[in-house]
């Protein structure tokens, strides 16, 4: 079955000039008619992809290509303006780092706080608290602000929430780029141990020998289209071949 | 042409897990935003109980002392007033803290998906915290001057009720809007000054000239302030037909706040 169905997916932004529509400008519209300032700009065009249950699909592209749109799209903070989406089953993100830590509370209180906005339950938090820690390594500091941690500890807690939740699809965004060389094998063996279980994972990245071991299939995107669909190997080869030509030239 | 179809199907999950999993999370909220105001300072949650208390006295001296001010027959005047102000500012603090509710919190809209209308909802809980504080400086207040509760106090958590669900309301509101207008948290703070003065927080209701009194009954807030200063210091007389439009209107609010938070949810993320 597929766990994720995009059909036809276009999102459009509006780029405005100024953004609040003020007081005065209305006044000013209300004597001679100004062209529209707003521009329009679509971030993804006509996207078309399924993922299997059980497959891992990577996302690649330039900067402003639009994958960080789509994964917002996957997760649901933004809305699309054209297409269908469906996606089957619990999901979890990491989309940015710290993204609902607060840098004032300890490591403890942001643990359950993030594991509450992710959609655990008190008691399932509590269960799994020991576990969380111990992932992160941070035993000695979890009662410290989380203002103090590194942004390598950071990242190891909010790996290690993001990852408790045991999700059907774990969002992940760039985020495994922070910590060393150690945490990132890490990671990268937790995310193994998911996949046998049958998670999902979406993952963006530039580095394309993450997305080459952890992913089965790739997008990639460009300007907001679909340039490439297929098995990860062979997109991940043909985006190096067209980045290698474009760094020669 | 501008066709949208979003699905996202998860497991069946039970309502009582569902509801469980959202109270928790607006307890967190809640209990991070109480912990946020006091954390860095020294008296910590004291000040709960201080700021009120303070507020009460510098009131009380301007209003006892220089403009004579009366309130229920037979009680203090800053009795009568810190009962007032104490559900006036649950309404108003609730509906301060809740303007920025979404905007304060930017960062969490953009990246993690959870039912927005959560936010809003923690943060009166949050208020209700203080208010807790509050009640409590009013009954060592009622103490110290000798005034013993009115015979119909058993009102007052139905009363509270009401007024709490008024204010979700109004908090939906205006948290909504003001993600799209940040002048809403500008106006916000006047309205409710001037909001406080139309409501029977400084004066009681029977103070009122006659003429004006009919227009009191379309203020739920004041209206609800009204009976229960009444039921916790005075006699406490029910009015059945008062009770009923306030809570109509209060329910009604509820509903529409729901609608237009609901309806401007998808463009939150995109705004901020």
């Amino acid at each position: 079955m597929d766990i994720i169905e995009v059909q036809g997916l276009w999102k459009k932004f509006r780029l405005r000039q100024d953004r609040a529509e003020n007081i005065s400008t209305l006044f000013i519209n209300l004597f001679r008619k100004l062209p529209n300032l707003d521009k329009e700009l679509w971030a993804l065009k006509d996207i078309n992809f399924t993922v299997q249950e059980g497959k891992s699909l990577g996302i690649i592209g330039a900067n402003g290509s639009g994958k960080s749109t789509l994964l917002k799209i996957l997760t649901g903070t933004l809305r699309p303006t054209r297409g269908q989406i469906t996606v089957r089953g619990r999901r979890s993100s990491l989309i940015e780092l710290g993204a609902g830590f607060h840098p004032d509370f300890s490591g403890r209180d942001n643990v359950y706080l993030n594991g509450l906005i992710l959609g655990m339950s008190r008691a399932q938090i509590k269960k799994k608290f020991d576990e969380i820690v111990a992932f992160a390594e941070l035993e000695q500091f979890i009662d410290v602000p989380v203002k103090y941690y590194s942004s390598g500890m950071q990242a190891r807690l909010g790996f290690a929430v993001a990852t408790a939740v045991e999700p059907e699809i774990l969002i992940v965004d760039e985020v495994l780029a922070v910590g060393d060389g150690n945490f990132q094998q890490k990671c990268l063996t937790r995310i193994r141990e998911m996949q046998r279980k049958g998670t999902s994972i979406l993952l963006v990245s530039h580095a394309m020998k993450e997305i080459d071991t952890v992913c089965d299939e790739a997008l990639w995107l460009h300007k907001g289209e679909v340039v490439r669909f297929g098995k990860a190997k062979e997109v991940v080869r043909e985006y190096q071949i067209n980045q290698g030509r474009r760094c020669a030239l | 042409m501008e066709k949208v179809e979003v699905y996202f199907i998860e497991e069946k999950e039970p309502v009582k897990h569902r509801v469980r999993r959202y109270y928790d999370l607006i307890m967190g909220l809640a209990l991070r935003d109480v912990k946020m105001r006091y954390q860095l300072s020294i008296l910590g949650l004291y000040w709960a109980v201080l700021n009120p208390l303070l507020m009460a006295l510098i009131w009380g001296f301007v209003f006892v002392h220089i403009f004579r001010a009366q309130g229920i027959e037979g009680v203090p005047y800053v009795v009568f007033l810190f009962c007032g102000i104490t559900f006036w500012n649950l309404f108003s603090t609730s509906l301060l803290s809740a303007a920025n509710c979404l905007t304060g919190n930017a960062s969490l809209l953009a990246k993690l998906y959870f039912p927005r209308v959560i936010l809003p909802a923690a943060s009166v809980v949050a208020r209700v915290v203080d208010f807790g504080f509050s009640l409590l400086v009013l009954i060592i207040l009622m103490l110290i001057n000798n005034v013993s509760p009115g015979p119909k106090w058993w009102w007052v958590p139905l009363f509270v009720v009401i007024q709490l669900i008024f204010t979700l309301g109004m908090a939906y509101i205006v948290a909504a809007l003001n993600v799209l207008y940040r002048d809403v948290n500008q106006i916000l703070g006047i309205l409710l000054m001037l909001w406080m003065y139309m409501s029977p927080v400084l004066y009681t209701i029977e103070q009122v000239p006659l003429n004006l009194r009919k227009y009191f009954l379309f203020n739920p807030i004041g209206q609800l302030i009204n009976m229960e200063s009444s039921a916790i210091l005075g006699s406490g007389q029910v009015d059945g037909y008062a009770l009923g439009i306030t809570a109509a209107i209060a329910i009604g609010i509820y509903v529409v706040g729901l609608v237009i938070f609901r309806y401007l949810e998808p463009a939150f993320a995109e705004v901020m």
